[in-house]
């Protein structure tokens, strides 16, 4: 019965928010529209042929491409279908690889990656034409999916694969020795964190078995200062770091293993018999202590901290600055709080009940304590003593009282989600416009807020803001239900706000029903030839949400 | 070796109970595996054939998997033997013994994402390795560190007395039945079952789908990025994501084939067996009688089981569902007898039980002896959690037993009686429990009651015309790095379970 602890991540998933169902008329605003019959894996808008018109590419779970273009008279035309080989084990991704103008279809599958060209006037497709055929991906998709597998990883503006492994993913870096031609070679397999669930579940009618892969994306980060994007790998507590050498090169991995920080200090239980306290394993996280702009790293293990200040050779592991703090830190952050562009060291303590207290939290409401201590950075490391400190309570109502209120929190929640709507910036008014495209609050039309460029407050700094007040400044440190709602809402509200800075509505566009559609997301690209961007909204069906429509608006 | 402190225990006599005419102190028999390597999980399964129930052991650690099957001997100890020892690839994500006759040695069975494999020994004992067909089973990769056991898929459907397997596959099965061979096994698909994709209940009301959508992560993080998040540009490599019901096999309509049934999307599908090794092409679906007031989003007690309590061999079903009765949460368990003809059953509950939050799913079992399914409810006695208050590490559960009558569970219970649990954390997870077990031949049966410190046996008595509950026959401490595990119907015995140690604990 073990209950959610002190909470320092939230994720919200995005809704449209069927409310309302008062039909918004101006159907003149909708350009084409498409409903597959088969069941859809995903769609793509890009420009195929090079005209700087967008299509759209709709992918079927039977492994079937479709292509459609926009045409005037308000429809969207099927131009082409192409057939993978082999659906089940098939990653798909556009890029611009090869001489003739457009984006091509690439395709990465058990023999190898290949480019895939569309049906020619007689309606057949050439054969794949192999990019790498070594680089292959053998893992089990169950339905062919649009991947991010080619991006260019070092910067040098060609694109290159990362083609995915259990591992990890190998990285096959382009050339273009003869200047037309590309050419793709191996690295050293990159390590991540893949996930893989086989839950067998109970033998229980009501039970599932649940299966799940994920691998995630590498993640690129300048180490050194020098404008180039390094990689940032990690599997388990081992953490591997490497800088971009020269143009398509990386050097050898700079690697630490979290396991040898150790805290010999035994683990302590603040009220022992009563409460427990989470967390004993080493963790890394980094920022910029020292404010030269180049990330450092600290790994902390109970009472333990160790700062390693990175320069323009980039991370080392060698010299620390060690210090010990307060308590054992059960997570922590490396976050600018005084916003002096230095970050300062943010730790948490969180004290979970007892098993006899979790249990008796079926009837009564029970406490969280969370323990934020803030400390100033300095130097090469952190103060001494704490600057903030305070404890913060998460007060859980009873689980029973919570599982006879479930409807009208479930409500409260759903419309909290509802202030996240779906969004997309584009040039919807004229060429080079920044505009923001918002579904309106009765999910029934998309509101046009005209801008020439996108407000410049970070969302980073604000979000650090709020969290220093929530943790330091408010003057109630407890957190019931009602006032982590409020906290939600309010941080919806403050992003819309963000997004839309003093922007007015300035034009509408009537979405379907939304009794029967819901809006999954908004895509923004010339998909009809003429100066601005267009709007594609995609719906999934309220009763059937393996149903999706597309919808192409105009909002001039 | 280290000894366990409760066999320690053991070995200096038995805990005394007061009341208790003779006390049988159950066998445990311990085994015990090289460090880095620790048991995860049990299969007892008769592997070679000789009628009786071998011991398999998922064993993990350092990037290594194994299994360790330990063959029961006629003599003590009865696991005594050297293992044999199947180191598993990293591709293997399932396993199962599977029999071609009565009393054969069983063939072990590897699960690769698409490929099932028999492994055969040669005559100089290495291990050789023969396909037997393809599918798609729904993990789509192995976990590094467990192996899925598939036994309770391997049944023999068709009754020609070889066994079969059914492959757990997204949004399925894959039924495959095993052929007449001369040598190895030979298996032919002979249906694909399928069923709609699963309606999260609070998703359909969110928006949410299957299909991916737009996430605002918002997340406390360290200073390294800045700028809005589009989090489709941070979206996976790859993310594949796969679940399908747990299909059981029953006679549902009396006509003495087995057939496939599961529970999905509040209703029953089954694939009736329309002649041996024949099923219908696609599911019936039964769906549930749900009571209208059941709490809307989240059923904490939600249960459905199958079983023949009337003796007229149809399936019946025991469908428990919680709801809000006067502020508090009520738990209800109906009875609804298959109906002969026509909807599989009527409009209302044949018989109705209203209990208090359950702890664990109602059991069915023979508990009284008169050889009819008996309902037995573990409660938790919230009333009494107060006490909970002073930083007590004891909580109240109360059993209870309604008797079955033709097809009712009878009102008042045959038995009402406090347990006390005592959990704690567990490193290996294992929490309390409480199993029924049935007496057999005309005699009451048992609780098997782990209650967090002990395991012990409680024989059922009979009391007049009700069921009282004696005192331990034995009792064992359990320690805090121990979890028994009962293997699923394999009483009277179970698998203490403690890392690098295990002890197989018998009675009777």
């Amino acid at each position: 019965m073990q209950r959610m602890t002190a909470m320092v991540v939230l994720t919200i998933g995005l809704s449209a928010g069927p409310l309302g169902a008062q039909e918004v008329a101006a159907p003149e605003h909708r350009l084409g529209s498409h409903e597959p019959s088969a069941r859809v894996s995903g769609e793509m808008l890009t420009d195929t042929n090079g005209d700087g018109t967008y299509e759209l590419l709709v992918l079927l779970r039977s492994g079937e491409v479709q292509r459609f273009a926009l045409r005037s008279g308000g429809s969207l035309l099927l131009t082409g279908v192409l057939q993978l080989r082999d659906p089940s084990h098939t990653l798909l991704a556009c890029g611009d690889l090869l001489p003739p103008s457009g984006v091509e279809l690439i395709a990465t599958e058990p023999t190898g990656t290949f480019v895939l060209a569309w049906p020619a006037a007689d309606g057949v497709a050439p054969a794949p034409r192999a990019i790498a055929r070594r680089a292959r991906c053998a893992l089990q998709l169950f339905a062919p999916q649009w991947s991010p597998f080619v991006q260019d990883l070092d910067g040098d503006g060609l694109l290159d694969l990362l083609v995915p492994s259990l591992q990890g993913c190998q990285p096959w870096l382009q050339s273009r020795p003869d200047g037309e031609e590309p050419l793709f070679s191996a690295m050293s397999p990159l390590l991540l964190p893949v996930r893989v669930d086989a839950d067998c579940g109970g033998d229980s009618a009501t039970d599932d078995h649940q299966g799940a892969l994920v691998v995630p994306r590498v993640e690129t980060l300048d180490l050194n200062g020098d404008g180039k994007p390094d990689l940032v790998t990690r599997q388990g507590q081992r953490h591997a770091f490497q800088l971009q050498g020269g143009v398509g090169h990386f050097l050898p991995a700079i690697e630490v293993d979290l396991e040898q920080f150790e805290d010999s200090t035994e683990k302590a239980a603040v009220a022992p018999g009563s409460t427990i306290v989470l967390g004993d394993k080493q963790m890394l996280e980094r920022g910029d202590v020292d404010g030269d702009g180049i990330p450092d790293f600290v790994i902390a293990h109970r009472r333990k901290i160790w700062t390693f200040v990175s320069s323009r050779k980039g991370p080392q592991f060698d010299k620390a600055r060690t210090q010990a703090v307060a308590d054992d830190v059960s997570a922590m952050l490396v976050v600018d709080l005084d916003e002096d562009a230095r970050s300062d060291l943010l730790t948490f303590q969180v004290q979970l009940p007892s098993i006899g207290s979790l249990l008796l939290g079926l009837v009564q409401s029970i406490d969280i304590d969370v323990r934020a201590i803030g400390y100033r950075s300095e130097k090469d490391g952190f103060a001494a003593l704490p600057v903030w400190r305070r404890t913060v309570t998460l007060r859980i109502p009873s689980l029973l009282s919570l599982l006879s209120r479930q409807e009208e929190l479930v409500q409260r929640f759903l419309d909290i989600l509802d202030k996240a709507r779906p969004l997309v910036r584009g040039a919807f008014t004229g060429a080079g416009q920044d505009d923001l495209a918002m579904v309106a609050a009765n999910g029934a039309s998309i509101e046009l807020f005209a801008m020439a460029s996108a407000p410049r407050e970070l969302a980073s700094a604000s979000g650090r803001r709020m969290m220093r007040t929530l943790l330091f400044e408010d003057p109630d440190p407890v957190f019931d239900l009602d006032r982590i709602f409020g906290v939600l809402s309010g941080i919806l509200d403050q992003r819309r706000s963000r997004l839309r800075g003093d922007a007015a509505v300035v034009g509408t566009a009537a979405l379907r029903d939304p009794i029967a559609w819901r809006v999954q997301r908004l895509l923004a690209a010339n998909l009809d030839g003429q100066d601005g961007d267009e709007v594609l909204v995609i719906y999934e069906g309220a009763l059937d949400p393996l149903r999706v429509a597309y919808d192409v608006l105009t909002l001039r | 070796m280290n000894v366990p402190h409760w066999l320690a225990a053991l070995a200096l006599g038995s805990v005394p109970c007061a009341g208790m005419a003779a006390q049988t102190a159950p066998s445990r028999e311990p085994l015990q595996i090289d460090k880095p390597m620790e048991f995860v999980r049990y299969l007892f399964c008769d592997v070679d054939g000789d009628g009786r129930t071998d011991l398999t052991a998922v064993c993990a650690g350092q990037n290594r998997r194994e299994l360790r099957t330990f063959l029961r001997r006629a003599t003590e100890p009865q696991f005594g033997g050297a293992p044999s020892i199947m180191i598993l690839d990293k591709d293997v994500v399932a396993f199962a013994f599977v029999q071609s006759a009565a009393l054969a040695p069983r063939t072990l069975v590897l699960f690769t994402p698409e490929r099932a494999i028999a492994v055969q020994a040669t005559s100089d004992g290495a291990p050789s390795y023969a396909a037997l067909f393809a599918h798609q089973l729904v993990w789509p990769a192995a976990d590094p560190t467990d192996c899925v056991p598939l036994q309770s898929w391997v049944t023999d459907l068709d009754g020609d007395g070889r066994e079969d397997v059914v492959v757990p596959e997204p949004d399925g099965a894959r039924v495959v039945l095993q052929q007449a061979s001369t040598g190895g096994c030979a298996f032919a698909v002979a249906a694909q079952w399928q069923l709609p994709p699963r309606i999260d209940r609070l998703a359909g009301r969110s928006g949410g789908s299957g299909r991916s959508s737009g996430t605002i992560n918002l997340r406390l993080r360290s200073d390294d990025q800045v700028g809005e998040e589009d989090s489709r540009d941070r979206g996976p490599l790859v993310e594949v994501r796969a679940r399908t019901p747990t299909i059981q096999f029953l006679d549902l309509d009396g006509d003495r084939r087995l057939d496939g049934w599961c529970v999905r999307n509040e209703a029953i599908w089954w694939w009736p067996q329309t002649s041996p090794g024949h099923f219908a092409a696609t599911a019936v679906r039964w769906p549930l009688p749900l009571p209208e007031d059941r709490l809307p989003v989240f059923d904490p007690a939600f249960d459905v089981q199958l079983h023949d309590t009337d003796r007229d061999g149809r399936a019946d079903l025991v469908l428990t569902t919680s709801s809000q009765r006067d502020g508090e949460i009520e738990v209800r368990i109906d009875l609804y007898r298959q109906q002969a003809e026509g909807n599989p059953w009527r409009a209302g509950a044949d018989s109705r039980l209203r209990l208090q939050t359950l702890a664990a799913p109602p059991q069915l079992a023979d508990v009284d002896g008169d050889g009819v399914l008996d309902l037995v409810a573990i409660t938790l006695r919230t009333d009494l959690l107060g006490a909970l208050q002073g930083g007590a590490a004891e909580f109240d559960v109360q059993s209870n037993v309604f008797r079955g009558d033709s097809g009712r569970f009878v009102v008042p219970a045959l038995l009402t009686q406090k347990l006390s649990m005592q959990p704690r954390e567990r490193r290996r997870g294992g929490g309390t429990f409480v199993r029924a077990l049935a007496g057999g031949s005309g005699k009451p049966g048992s609780l098997l009651v782990h209650d967090g410190a002990s395991l012990q046996l409680r024989p059922l008595v009979r009391d007049g015309k009700r069921l009282e509950l004696g005192d331990p026959e034995w009792r064992v401490p359990v320690g805090d790095e121990e979890s028994p595990v009962m293997p699923t119907g394999q009483a009277p015995e179970l698998v203490v379970s403690g890392g690098h140690d295990a002890t197989v604990v018998r009675w009777r």
